[in-house]
Formats: structure tokens, sequence, C-alpha cells
């Protein structure tokens, strides 16, 4: 049977290198999409030998946008080869890593909300690209622009002053925190000098908020139409159902909001876990096995953490999440809600930067403690993108053995598929000759899922779009460029 | 930029870079050079460009971006506004887009030169490449003909 396939390669304003192939039959109708992940890292590999301490420090170098949280996740783990668990580290090592992640995931919504994905919610994904950016969005509302980079910056000084610097920071140690902050490290963040003061932070999620939502209804049947995909939810959850970015147990919901498996300790999480390897990525697929493969995969993120979530435990955030739960019901599935997911967690992360700023422990004196040493060590952590999860294996000479991780982009690499595949075909259907507004929308729908295909280098040069058109004999027919 | 417009209060050199990715390391490396050239001038180095350096670049009237390039050629260029085809992706927060944002939102005229230093070994590793050491005397020979005042 004859096939073509359209490539387009790479995908652009997500983090690291994509490609997506689209297979078409010989009725000409789209047959299946692929979302190839073109790089391979191989940390897992190379952290092996080295002593379990450096774990936290290496394997943060995965990422340049979310380091924080593999650096948080790895001491997790490490913290249990140690013999120490969240709740036996001091008050000072808990809250002060909680406050870095509150940073972490604060900075990384608003880099991608604001550079990458509200030039083509404001603008119109549609729109001319040379001002489908950030300067574009900045000539449309200057102010919005403005906001968008200070909010940025206040979580990357958030950052620099719990983990010593904005990226690549040092602070999380086996069984703790060799850092606290001082009274002028917190002064910093309410004095509004320098940066916006967390009540200002905290004005300004609103804003922003109030500005997506006149947005969001004024564009409502677009944006939930563009790709309704009904899948199982997965994430931590916190205590009576909180939402939880840094420690809980694990729950997973189906699309009606059931429990797929009763909330568990994630340290039992290869009871219910299993990957799936196929030829043509060098990302796994992820699946609860309890469902299999083909029904068993699940979306994590923002909009996973929203629905799976009873309520948020700070005031102005729960506030959010009924307003959008009464827009949008109980359990949604537009994929497009993943941006105002995000900016709901941007405002949760704030109240609870405020809440620790004032918190005595934070200035502690008792950063670390230790127990009785083991050799396994499992951490999950709600990374901005979605759960991640590191384990390690520690031998008696303290050199790690073997090394999982499963990154957040991982576990959304069948529903990002479908949901570029849901969206090409009702873009081919219905005319296949749309060219860029074509390309862009598949890869909108890739952008909500804020994917990371990792980073490496970022020397000057192209970065273009291009897109093949190819036949079964891998013979180039047609291409778009960008 | 003439010797006249080199005040020092003025410019701002940002260095971006990965030593241990190799060519990646390069403008680090010629940075070295330039503190020892032009001691007064303001310096900051980091791995990569960040949406937030716009903040810092509108406080200078020149900055001069340096970075390792894929290009084939030593070049000094000014930036240019967003051309059609730019598509920004994190990987590429750019000097251009930056010097556009400073512009567009903070209506900065903040003048940037970008000098884009040719490697060709962006893999894990320290060192740089016979070709990135090569770019890096033409670097430093092209500034010691730009400003030879300096050497004396």
């Amino acid at each position: 049977m004859e096939k073509r396939k359209i490539i387009i390669d790479p995908v652009t304003r997500v983090e690291g290198h994509g490609r997506v192939t689209l297979h078409l039959n010989e009725q000409n109708q789209l047959e299946e999409a692929r979302l190839h992940i073109v790089e391979f890292r191989g940390f897992e590999k190379f952290v092996q030998g080295r002593p379990y301490w450096e774990a936290p420090v290496l394997v943060q170098r995965l990422c340049g946008i979310c380091p924080v949280s593999h650096h948080l996740c790895a001491a997790k783990a490490i913290d249990q080869i140690v013999g120490v668990s969240d709740e036996t580290l001091t008050p000072t090592g808990r809250k002060m890593r909680r406050m870095m992640h509150f940073g972490q995931v604060l900075q990384s919504h608003a880099l991608h909300y604001f550079y990458l994905a509200a030039p083509d919610l404001l603008l119109g994904m549609n729109s001319d690209v040379a001002s489908r950016n950030v300067v574009g969005l900045a000539q449309m509302n200057q102010e919005l622009a403005k906001k968008g980079i200070l909010l940025r910056k206040f979580g990357q000084e958030i950052i620099k002053a719990t983990a010593g610097k904005k990226i690549h920071g040092i602070s999380a140690v086996p069984g703790g925190i060799h850092k606290n902050m001082s009274d002028e490290e917190i002064q910093f963040f309410k004095d509004g000098k320098e940066v916006p003061s967390i009540e200002e932070t905290i004005q300004w999620c609103l804003e922003v908020l109030e500005h997506y939502k006149t947005f969001h209804l004024k564009n409502q049947s677009d944006i939930l139409s563009f790709d309704q995909l009904e899948s199982n939810y997965l994430s931590l959850i916190g205590r009576d159902g909180a939402l939880e970015l840094y420690h809980g147990e694990l729950r997973c919901v189906d699309k009606d909001g059931r429990k797929v498996i009763e909330d568990m300790d994630y340290l039992k999480y290869l009871d219910i876990y299993e990957e799936e390897v196929k030829e043509w990525s060098y990302m796994k697929f992820p699946f609860l096995k309890p469902l299999g493969a083909q029904k068993g995969w699940v979306r994590v993120g923002p909009l996973a953490r929203i629905n799976t979530c009873e309520y948020i435990d700070t005031p102005l955030a729960q506030k959010e999440l009924e307003s959008f739960r009464s827009h949008n019901g109980r359990m949604p599935h537009g994929t497009l809600l993943y941006h105002w997911a995000r900016l709901i967690e941007i405002l949760h992360c704030a109240e609870k930067i405020q809440e620790l700023l004032d918190d005595e422990d934070i200035k502690g004196e008792n950063l670390i403690t230790k127990g009785t040493r083991t050799n396994t060590g499992i951490g999950f952590i709600e990374a901005p993108r979605g759960t991640l999860i590191h384990h390690y294996d520690v031998a008696d000479d303290d050199q790690i053995t073997k090394c999982n991780l499963i990154v957040s982009t991982t576990h959304n690499n069948t529903a990002m598929n479908s949901s570029v595949f849901q969206r090409a075909k009702q873009i081919w259907e219905t005319n296949p000759d749309r060219g860029e507004e074509f390309l862009n929308e598949i890869e909108v729908a890739i952008r909500a899922y804020d994917p990371c295909l990792s980073c490496a280098t970022h020397a000057l040069g192209q970065m273009p779009l291009k897109v093949e058109l190819r036949d079964f004999n891998d013979v180039e027919i047609r291409t778009f460029t960008r | 930029m003439s010797k006249s417009e080199l005040s020092p209060d003025k410019i701002l050199i940002h260095a971006v870079g990965n030593e241990t990715r190799r060519d990646d390391g390069l403008a680090l490396e010629a940075i070295k050079y330039i503190k020892n050239k032009f001691p007064d001038f303001s310096f900051k180095t980091d791995y990569q460009l960040y949406l937030e350096d716009v903040l810092e670049w509108c406080n200078y009237s020149k900055v001069w971006f340096i970075d390792a390039s894929f290009g084939s050629d030593l070049k000094n260029r000014t930036t240019q506004n967003v051309p059609l085809d730019f598509n920004p992706s994190v990987h590429h927060m750019g000097p251009d887009l930056l010097a556009s944002m400073a512009k567009e939102i903070y209506g900065s005229s903040v003048e940037v030169i970008v000098s884009e230093l040719p490697g060709e070994d962006f893999s894990l590793g320290e060192g740089l490449s016979p070709k990135a050491k090569s770019t890096l005397n033409d670097f430093i020979v092209s500034l010691e003909t730009q400003f030879p005042i300096e050497l004396e």
C-alpha cells in the first residue's frame, strides 16, 4: 500500500529538538502521527560509578529550564540513601527546598506562558509568523510583556536565594540543604526595590489570570475545539487531596475523575508502572500496568494536577480553581486548558513563597540530618511539566550502580502523539494545503504540554522549520520551510 | 565601535557558553582576553541568554554580546529587527530578539554588537577544537588591529 509522510523538523518553541512525521495512506488520509525525539542524553548511564552524593548536582545538567526539579528530585532520592525522608528533614531543609521548587515552577511557567504560548494565544495561532512572538506580544500589550519578564525574574531570584545560583544550583545535599535565608535576602523579596515585591507578584499573577480568562471566554469555542483528549491524569497529591508540587502520594484518575489506582506511596511505583519502547523514538512510552499499554497512558503537568486535586491550599489559587471548574467542569480534557491551569499554579507558587518568606524556619541553622544508610533511593516531584521520577541503586562503596529517570515529558509522550494526530487529522481533512498555518497548529498542540525534549548547547545559528512531504520510498515530493 | 565611544560605564560585555561543551566555551575564552584589555568595562558571563537579561541590557548604551556559532566565519555585526523567518525557541533566545525586546518593551536605544565565533565541536568535553583555537586567535588579532593603542 502506498503511503506518504509529512515531516516537520524541527519543532520550534519547545525545549530541545523534535521532529514530527505525519503518515498518509494511499487514500491520502492521515493514518498516524509520530513525534520523534531525536536527542539522546545518556545520563542514566554516565552517572553509574559516580558517588551518590554527586547525583543532585550531576543530573540537573539535563536541563537549563528546570534544573531545580532534577536537583531536588535527585536530592529526595538520595535522602533515602542516607536514611532520611521528607518527614525527617529539618524544618529549614524541608522549607528551603520547597521555596526553591516554588521559585522554579513560577519562573518556568512564566517563561512558557509569556514567551512561548501567549504569542499563539493572544495574537492568534494563524497570525503573521513575523510578529507571533514575544516582541509582537509586547507591541500588543507592553504591560503584560513587562510583567511576564519580571515574574520570570522573581522566580529566578528565589532560586538564587535558595539554591545559591539561578541555574544549576548546589544547595540541596543528601539529608538536607546547606543554605538558609538571611534577613537581607528575605527583605529583598519584600521591599520591591530590585525585584517586584511578593505582594506585587501575587497581584500580577491575578491580573494575568484575569487577562487570560477574558481572552478564554471570548474564544472559548475555538480553545475547547482545538483538541479534546480524554485521558488518565497522574500527579502527586497532598494531604486530603490538596494540589501538591513537592511531596505527597501518587494519584491517578481516569477521564471521569475516578481513581484508577488507590492513592499510593510513590516508593512502590514499580508495582504499577512500566515503560514501552518503540523503534522510532528515543523517548519511552510509560503506562500503568493494571490498565495495559493501550489504555494505561496518562497525562501529567498542570492540567493533570488541577484534575487530580480536590482543592488548593492557598486561598487565591483555590478561588481561581473554583472559577476554572465553574467554566470547564470538574474533569476538562481540552489540551489548551493546560495554559489556564499553568497560570493558576503560578499564583499558587507565589502564595506559597509568601507564606515561606514569613516563616522563621527558613532562617534556621539546623540544615542537615541523617539516618540509617540504605542502598536504594526513589524520588518523585511535580516538575513544572509534570511528574518526575528519579530512582538510584547505590552499592556499599557509595557508587551509583543503577539510575532510572522518567521525566515529565516522557509521561506525556503518548498524549502528545495523540494531540498531534487529532489536530493534524482535522486540518488535513479540511484543507491539506494550509502550509504555514497547518504547521503551526500542530506545534501549538505540542507546545501546550510545554515539553522539554532536552536542552544542550545554545550556540548562535539557524533553527529552521522544515516540512517535507515524502512518499513511501522516502522520496521528497514537497517541502515547506520557514 | 570607535575608540571615542568606549566609555566603560556605558558598555556591557556579555559572553555566554559552556566550557564543558568544548567549542561552546569559545566566548568564555574570548572574554578572558577582553577583560585584560578593557578591565574597566562591565562583564557578564552565563550559560545562555535569558529573557530577563533584557532588563540589564537596558541599563547600557552598548552591549557587546559574544557567543560561539555554528557558522563558518568570524562575524561582528549589529542586531537586526526580528526577521520574517525568525521563530524563537527557548534555545534561541538570541541577541537580536533581546535587542528588539529592549526597544519594543522598554523603549531602550541600546546598541547591541554581536560577535559570532565559529566552532565545530560542541560535544561533551573540555578544551577547544583546532578550528575554535584558530577562531579565538583571529578574534584577538582583530581586536588588536581595531584597538592598537591599548596594546602599548
